[in-house]
């Protein structure tokens, strides 16, 4: 059973999103999606067990041994994030079940959200490059429809950044493969990384490395290519907008993490430098932008970039602490943004927009919801007692430690004008009494279950708030695997002479053409074709 | 779209039945040569893509009586499930003996053709 742990949160979803096509009755559509969400929550909180005892899991995929074969390697860092993807998963699958009524469900919306997830979590577990590449294919082409299948003619024309800058990005990465491949000789991370550790002063790593930069910054929405997200997230509907700013830019995260951590050797300053330079007008931009906004979800798509900043920072330190920083970061975020776009999209149902300027009352009118939002928005922008502080924290004094003040300098800069930008929805959305929706907005009324599955999400991110202990030591240890290269490839160098048991053996078959031992021969049939 | 003319009439029933019969031909040889599940649906979809043209839509839908999504999924459910099928004896995924590649790609034969042939009636029927 737990041998066959890596890929069972790949396939599953997989096989769920076809029983969903095969189905045409709505409600077993929603049963089946459910219930199948439910299971991939236990599944991955399994495999987050058998990672306690095992430290790596590897699966090799058909029974080929490694460096050629496909090996699934979930290490500390895979399976955190696949448990994340599946509870924010669950939460909006059942949030869009809930969320319309049978007649007015898109038929494609569910199965695809389940491709996407696939997707999403084999790029989690995956051991090698093409894999990932599959795997950001998959989630890319499935996020492509989920885009576009709801949206209004007249908005469509917001999909095209997203969709040209995922297809430049897909390219490249194919390039920055095929490159890696040609010096390396092989694409398995474990691999790369005993190759590189060979030929760590040869430049051509350095441009490895700026290339997968690039194509990653490019997902995660780095400084000058973060254009398309804000754009294109707002419009979405509230499941699909929470499951996309929660998980797709923390893919771009974790592949860095991965190419850096584990595949390329440990001392490309370099590049970490150019990736910490990125990181101040992605916080600086990313939370100006948030200012000058003018509905709720816009200003939390550019609350996302400038926190994608605060994570490129911790990239870009690039110490055992910071990477711990990082990760804890990512845990806090991941949930902390997914019930915020969700609060967001019931306050949108509630009140029938999302402008500020038409928003208003909301505090009297649903006082859970706009309680909800604030405790997030604090949350989000880093006040003690909450789950964004000790992330922060744990950075901030880091840098500190190395002397690099500058950052931490800009990092409460961002938070502050991040909290303003959050402070500003409540104070001109929530507490304002002079608006036009009103009275009228009786009309919209939102279903218990929503709120209790956002509250649910509220809840936990409290929990790691409010006892951030054993995350934070999690968030070290896996650091600490992340940066213990020699483990992983020792893992799966284990698995370079596996003895599959084939059920028949290769027959060696004699060739029909009989090869003249004479060499004459050959030199005539030469002589003759010249 | 219909072709009216008699030649073509006559002769397609027959390069269709000789279509699928190449279909099956590469689909058998692709085990261990060249071809396999994918082509032999692409080729088995233009026998029906070719039935569509020549005799209309509405007689090719009389004459196929499936869904072609419903292939397309139960294809893709055949595929999925003999790459699982080899966890259950303890084996590592997509383990493969001598016959379920076939499998395998018998399930890609029906997703090919499913699809195709749903995007030919689609492009059809909005004309």
């Amino acid at each position: 059973m737990i041998s066959s742990l890596p890929v069972l949160p790949v396939i599953f979803p997989m096989i769920t999103a076809a029983m969903i096509l095969l189905f045409s009755e709505v409600k077993t559509r929603r049963l089946i999606a459910s219930a199948s969400s439910v299971v991939q929550v236990a599944i991955t909180v399994m495999m987050m067990l058998a990672i306690q005892t095992h430290q790596i899991l590897i699966m090799p995929m058909g029974g080929w041994a490694a460096p050629f074969g496909i090996m699934l390697t979930v290490d500390s860092l895979s399976a955190i994030m696949v448990l994340l993807t599946s509870i924010v998963s669950v939460a909006v699958i059942h949030y869009s079940i809930t969320e319309k009524t049978e007649k007015q469900e898109h038929p494609l919306r569910l199965p695809l959200i389940f491709f996407c997830i696939a997707g999403i979590t084999l790029s989690f577990v995956t051991g090698d490059l093409f894999n990932l590449f599959v795997a950001f294919e998959i989630m890319l082409i499935a996020s492509y429809a989920l885009l576009t299948l709801e949206i209004d003619r007249k908005e469509i024309s917001h999909a095209y950044p997203y969709l040209a800058i995922n297809i430049i990005g897909s390219a490249l990465f194919l390039c920055a493969a095929g490159l890696t491949y040609s010096l390396f000789g092989s694409l398995n991370f474990a691999d790369i990384a005993i190759s590189s550790t060979l030929i760590m002063t040869d430049p051509r790593i350095v441009v490895i490395a700026v290339l997968f930069t690039l194509v990653f910054g490019m997902k995660a929405g780095f400084f000058p290519l973060y254009y398309w997200l804000p754009n294109s997230y707002p419009k979405l509907p509230a499941p699909v907008g929470a499951l996309f700013a929660a998980l797709l830019t923390k893919v771009g995260i974790y592949a860095l993490l991965r190419i850096f951590g584990t595949m390329l050797p440990h001392q490309l300053w370099g590049v970490y430098s150019i990736i910490l330079l990125l990181a101040i007008p992605t916080m600086i931009l990313g939370a100006v932008g948030a200012l000058e906004r003018q509905s709720i979800r816009e200003i939390l798509s550019f609350n996302l970039i400038s926190h994608i900043g605060i994570m490129m920072v911790a990239i870009g330190l690039f110490t055992q602490e910071s990477i711990a920083a990082l990760i804890y970061y990512i845990i806090h975020h991941v949930l902390v943004i997914a019930s915020l776009f969700l609060l967001a999209g019931l306050i949108e149902a509630r009140a029938g927009s999302g402008d500020l300027k038409k928003l208003g009352n909301i505090w009297k009118q649903s006082p859970i919801l706009s309680f909800l939002f604030l405790i997030q928005a604090l949350s989000l922008a880093g006040i003690p007692p909450l789950s964004g502080f000790w992330g922060k924290w744990m950075l901030i004094s880091e840098a500190l430690g190395i002397g690099a003040g500058v950052f931490v300098a800009i990092i409460v800069i961002t938070s502050v004008l991040s909290l303003w930008s959050l402070l500003r929805i409540i104070t001109t959305g929530f507490w304002t009494s002079s608006a036009t929706t009103t009275t009228d907005s009786s009309n919209h009324i939102i279903s218990k279950d929503m709120v209790a599955i956002t509250l649910s999400l509220v809840l936990l991110s409290l929990l790691i708030g409010l006892s951030p202990n054993s995350v934070i030591k999690t968030a070290r240890r896996t650091s600490q695997s992340l940066f213990n290269q020699f483990e992983y490839t020792k893992k799966v160098m284990e698995y370079r002479s596996i003895r599959t048991p084939h059920y028949h053996t290769p027959k060696i078959i004699e060739s029909p053409i009989q090869i003249s031992p004479e060499p004459i021969e050959i030199q005539e049939i030469e002589e003759h074709q010249g | 779209m219909k072709i009216k003319s008699l030649i073509v009439t006559a002769t397609t029933k027959y390069i269709v039945i000789l279509l699928n019969i190449v279909a099956i031909a590469i689909f058998l040889k692709g085990h261990n040569e060249p071809g396999g599940g994918f082509i032999a649906g692409t080729i088995s979809a233009v026998s029906l893509i070719m039935l569509v043209i020549v005799y209309g839509i509405n007689y090719t839908k009389a004459l196929i009586k499936f869904n072609p999504i419903i292939l397309a999924i139960s294809g893709l459910l055949i595929a999925y499930g003999i790459c699982i099928t080899p966890l259950f004896f303890d084996l590592p995924f997509m383990f493969h003996t001598e016959w379920s590649p076939m499998v395998f790609d018998f399930g890609v034969y029906l997703v090919v053709v499913g699809v195709i042939s749903k995007i030919i009636m689609m492009i059809e029927e909005t004309k």
